[in-house]
């Protein structure tokens, strides 16, 4: 008899459920056509530059709006205007050629090599902060904070009169050396240091491990997303960054420049509307390195990200 | 031969600043004091934290080899804090520690020789168990004996060549290739299934010789080949006169046995490891991570990290603590057990007294950073020194009872009398004396009064040598006046101010009278008599059991926080500054109203050693008895009381009974036929009875 009564029990809900209307999900699909509107206002200026670059200058003179398909066909001409500097027959007024792979090169110069080295400086001076006991810590750390609160366009002076005074004019070192200095990077690293139990370094320690090595054996497996989540931002900042670079190298020869500052120029000096594509097309190649560590990292930094707990 | 560590200094040599600069450099900072008996040894240690915090008070303590201490105490006590400064995990602000008669106080926690289990375990999440066993092998260098590699492997692969296991190292190879081994690991394969050196099989992987047909054809080029590196290598080493026995162990020119610091093998790891695994049954463990374990588990993971380095001292922070009920009494077996096989010295803390009960040989009983006892377990138990140890030993704790002590006669509030053992009276009056005798010193020792009498004549003499007229006579005899009242100081330091006097005399009397030397000689006078001694919070503790003496304190410490919170941010600043820089200084601090405590505390003793005075009686439950099935000596008269609650444990009967506005507590055995809300009749025997003064906290015994 129970058995029986059991049947019965599991078997109501499912009748209902057959029996119930369908309801227009009204609030679903409110919130999905915002959604569809904001992801085509984001994307638009992606789309807008991706096809523009492989436009002919002939059609961005005489065919603006057609913007997809072009006028006549897709063609890499805008590349290789910048790349090669082969420029068509009919452009006359405008031939510049520029040094773009030596932009790229400093400009992976000054992220990758600047990240790399920051991320040596930021995670050793967290681990000692957190883990070496020593004079005057609070204060040294109380003090590094109170550094940030200062803007970075306000240093940057300071700091272009100071590479200057060493001799770094004319030196793509100069790119990356004022950026070793930032306390937001080690803050973060620092935080999430503080997460590991202390037991695991004092184990460690008594184990016979000496500073260097409990950082290599013990806190670094354990604080990589931290380093992995701040690399990340370190690369996009240095290859983001126009005003420092601009400020060094803005008046100077142009080999030392990088791909932004590049970029800026290219964008001034293509304001006729047949060069507009190189503009584009320069934007182009800004940003598909980002593009390519975006893919590659996602899922680390989307990791990271939760587990750093960090917004920026 | 693995562990053989440099010599270690003698304290008592003599030697040149320079030169102890660079023996402590070469010696890695190991001091010996061959007058140590002890294989650890706590002399005076104190612990002050950088915010002025004392966490352990002259804490005092030898330990024998292969002897199990358990540190138990209840939370905050410093049990923990003195287990960290012997890690050399915390600094140790004054006192001494000798490990295996080496003073530790300077030393790294990983020159001590010594491996810790940590209360959360410390495994590392991100290795394997087999990793974090072996963690402590791998990062170490070991001493061994310098071996010539070369020569040890060529050796190695002419042998192999030589015998007829060519074929099973074919085999080997095959049987690594279809384990689909890549190429870094099937030399380490074929090594273990071999029982070979890795370099054998490193050596035909390189040449590609796999089949023992291929190797046999170039047998003889092989091994001439080999002769002659070894040759080579002979010459290398007839140059630069070193020699080898037949191990390949070298030795230089004075046949002198060389060494190096090296990391050990492999195999050598490897061996180690499973051996530990083995004694804790790891063996199924051994590739899974931390977090895929029990507790259990976990636990003896930790504990087999310490044990695959043979240290010479374990210490353990209340590593069962995060095991359920019964997994810590499995536990606790278990680790009694490895003691017993491994046999290296313990130190463990636990706040559990039945953890301290049952595993240690020696116990130290601690409350407020002070030892308040130590001894074998059964002996604290039976004999505890004072109130707090009485209390914290035993579960159930023992009842205590306020009463009136008139000689040998007991008299408590509701009129029920015993009458103690004969001789209690003339124990309780030793007590007492020793007791006055204890505050009368202490009193003696903070009167300045001789020194105030002697203090005007030295500043006339000084007044004399500053004046230009001399009178050299007058001045001798000022200053035999006031050696005369510092002969009657009693002092520890009268000795070194008699000597300062004697060398002012003979100064004086010199024939070459000289002003300056005369002055110097004054002033060091002065500075002792000057000195003002004062009682610190440690003599009174002393006195007292600490914890009593802290409760009667900690109103103070109340005040004097509330005062600094209030304190301008930066005096505040400059006191914790002060405060880590001058540790000691802290210490030193005395109580306020010092003399007039112990003056009134004088007092009160010796009122207690006349008359009839205030008593705490202390009574285990398990010595309480029901009247009608106790009978032995020494029986005491019935007491009436009402039960209130009945627990019945199953192997005893607990009874909550109201007994002088108390909560008497009674263990009786399990086949009593007792209810609740019924009146019954209790006895106990008297001579189990501790007796313990009010003013103290003490047991009134004639132990001292």
């Amino acid at each position: 008899m129970e058995s029986a009564q059991l049947v019965v029990n599991f078997a109501l809900p499912e009748k209902e459920k057959t029996r119930k209307k369908f309801k227009f999900p009204v609030f679903k699909t409110i919130s999905f056509i915002f959604l569809l509107i904001f992801c085509i206002l984001w994307i638009s200026p992606f789309f807008i530059m991706f096809f523009g670059s492989l436009r002919g200058h002939y059609d961005a003179q005489y065919f603006p709006s057609e913007l997809f398909p072009p006028h006549s066909g897709l063609t890499l001409e805008n590349f290789k205007m910048l790349l090669l500097g082969e420029y068509p027959d009919d452009i006359v007024h405008n031939t510049t050629t520029y040094p773009i792979w030596n932009w790229f090169i400093n400009s992976c110069f000054s992220a990758i090599g600047g990240t790399l080295l920051y991320l040596i400086i930021a995670s050793f001076t967290a681990y000692t902060f957190v883990f070496v006991d020593f004079k005057f810590r609070k204060y040294i750390f109380a003090f590094l904070i109170a550094t940030l609160v200062i803007p970075g366009t306000a240093t940057s002076v300071g700091n272009q009169s100071f590479v200057y005074s060493i001799g770094l004019n004319n030196s793509i070192l100069a790119l990356i050396i004022p950026g070793l200095g930032g306390v937001y990077g080690m803050y973060l690293i620092k935080t999430f240091f503080e997460s590991i139990p202390k037991d695991l370094v004092e184990s460690a320690k008594m184990d016979g491990c000496s500073n260097i090595s409990i950082f290599a054996k013990i806190v670094f497996p354990l604080g990589k997303t931290a380093i992995y989540v701040q690399g990340l931002f370190g690369f996009m900042g240095g290859w983001n960054d126009l005003v420092w670079p601009q400020m060094l190298f803005g008046a100077k020869d142009n080999h030392l420049w990088t791909l932004q500052v590049g970029m800026a120029y290219i964008i001034n000096n293509s304001k006729t509307a047949d060069l507009i594509g190189t503009a584009l097309a320069s934007g182009v190649i800004c940003f598909l390195p980002v593009l390519v560590v975006y893919l590659i990292a996602q899922n680390k930094i989307i990791e990271g990200m939760a587990t750093a707990g960090i917004k920026r | 031969m693995e562990n053989e560590n440099k010599e270690v200094l003698d304290g008592k040599m003599l030697v040149t600043k320079k030169e102890a600069k660079k023996l402590l450099k070469e010696h890695e900072y190991k001091i010996a004091n061959n007058d140590i008996d002890a294989f650890v040894s706590l002399q005076g240690i104190n612990k002050i934290y950088p915010n002025g915090v004392q966490a352990v008070y002259d804490f005092n303590l030898d330990i024998q080899k292969h002897d199990f201490i358990v540190l138990v105490g209840p939370s905050g006590c410093g049990k923990s804090t003195t287990l960290r400064m012997v890690a050399g995990l915390e600094d140790i602000s004054s006192g001494y520690l000798y490990i295996d008669k080496i003073l530790s106080n300077y030393l790294e926690p990983k020159n001590r020789d010594i491996s810790m289990v940590f209360q959360s375990y410390a495994l590392y999440p991100q290795m394997t168990v087999y990793d974090n066993i072996a963690f402590p092998l791998k990062v170490r260098k070991y001493t061994k004996r310098k071996v010539d590699y070369k020569l040890l492997n060529n050796n190695a692969v002419i042998d192999i060549l030589n015998s007829d296991r060519l074929k099973d190292l074919e085999e080997a190879f095959i049987e690594a290739k279809n384990k689909e081994k890549n190429k870094g690991t099937v030399y380490a394969y074929v090594a273990t299934k071999m029982k070979i050196l890795e370099a054998v099989p490193k050596f035909f992987l390189k040449k590609h010789l796999l089949k023992a047909e291929e190797i046999l054809n170039s047998k003889e080029a092989l091994i001439n080949e080999l002769n002659e590196s070894n040759k080579k290598e002979e010459e290398i080493l007839a140059n630069k006169n070193l020699k080898h026995n037949d191990k390949f162990e070298l030795f230089n020119e004075k046949d002198e046995p060389l060494f190096e610091k090296v990391k050990l093998t492999k195999e050598e790891i490897k061996n180690k490891v499973f051996h530990a695994a083995d004694i804790l049954d790891l063996g199924p463990y051994l590739d899974r991570r931390p977090k895929e374990l029990s507790g259990g588990q976990m636990q003896r993971v930790a504990l087999g990290r310490a044990i695959v380095r043979n240290a010479k001292l374990f210490l353990m922070d209340e590593p069962l603590s995060n095991l359920d009920a019964k997994l810590r009494v499995q536990m606790r077996s278990e680790i009694v057990r490895l003691h017993e096989r491994i046999g290296a010295t313990t130190i463990y803390v636990t706040h559990d007294q039945t953890e301290a009960m049952t595993m240690a040989t020696k116990i130290v009983v601690m409350s407020k950073g002070w030892v308040q006892q130590v001894g074998i377990p059964q002996d604290v138990y039976d004999h505890p020194k004072n109130l707090f140890v009485a209390t914290f030993i035993g579960s159930p704790a023992m009842n205590i009872i306020d009463a009136e002590l008139h000689k040998n006669v007991l008299r408590f509030k509701n009129g029920y009398e015993v009458k103690l053992a004969d001789d209690f009276d003339e124990i309780r009056t030793k007590f007492y004396e020793r007791k006055i005798h204890e505050c009368e010193r202490l009193l003696k020792g903070i009167d300045h009064t001789l020194e105030d009498e002697a203090l005007p004549i030295l500043n006339e003499v000084i007044e004399l040598n500053n004046s230009e007229n001399k009178d050299v006579q007058e001045m001798l005899n000022k200053l035999t006046k006031v050696k005369e009242i510092a002969l009657n100081i009693h002092k520890e330091k009268t000795e070194n101010m008699l000597k300062a006097i004697d060398q002012a005399i003979n100064i004086v009397s010199d024939t070459n009278y000289n002003k300056e030397n005369v002055t110097k000689a004054l002033e060091i006078v002065m500075k002792f008599l000057e000195f003002r001694e004062q009682i610190k919070a440690s003599d009174i503790a002393r006195l007292h059991s600490a914890q009593i003496y802290n409760k009667a304190n900690d109103k103070k410490e109340v005040l004097s926080y509330a005062k600094r919170k209030h304190e301008f941010f930066w005096n505040k600043m400059i006191n914790k500054y002060k405060a880590k820089h001058n540790p000691i200084k802290v210490m030193n601090e005395y109580v306020a109203g010092a003399e007039d405590y112990i003056k009134d505390l004088l007092n009160k003793f010796k009122e207690s050693l006349i008359n009839t005075h205030q008593v705490k009686v202390g009574i285990r439950p398990e010595n309480i008895h029901l009247d009608s099935e106790y009978n032995k000596p020494n029986k005491a008269l019935p007491l009436k009381v009402n039960v209130d609650v009945i627990e019945r444990m199953g192997s005893e009967i607990l009874l909550h009974c109201d007994w002088n506005d108390l909560d008497l507590v009674a263990k009786i055995e399990s086949s009593s036929n007792v209810n609740a809300h019924e009146t019954i009749y209790l006895t106990f025997n008297i001579e189990r009875l501790h007796i313990f003064d009010v003013l103290s906290g003490e047991t009134i015994s004639n132990k001292i």
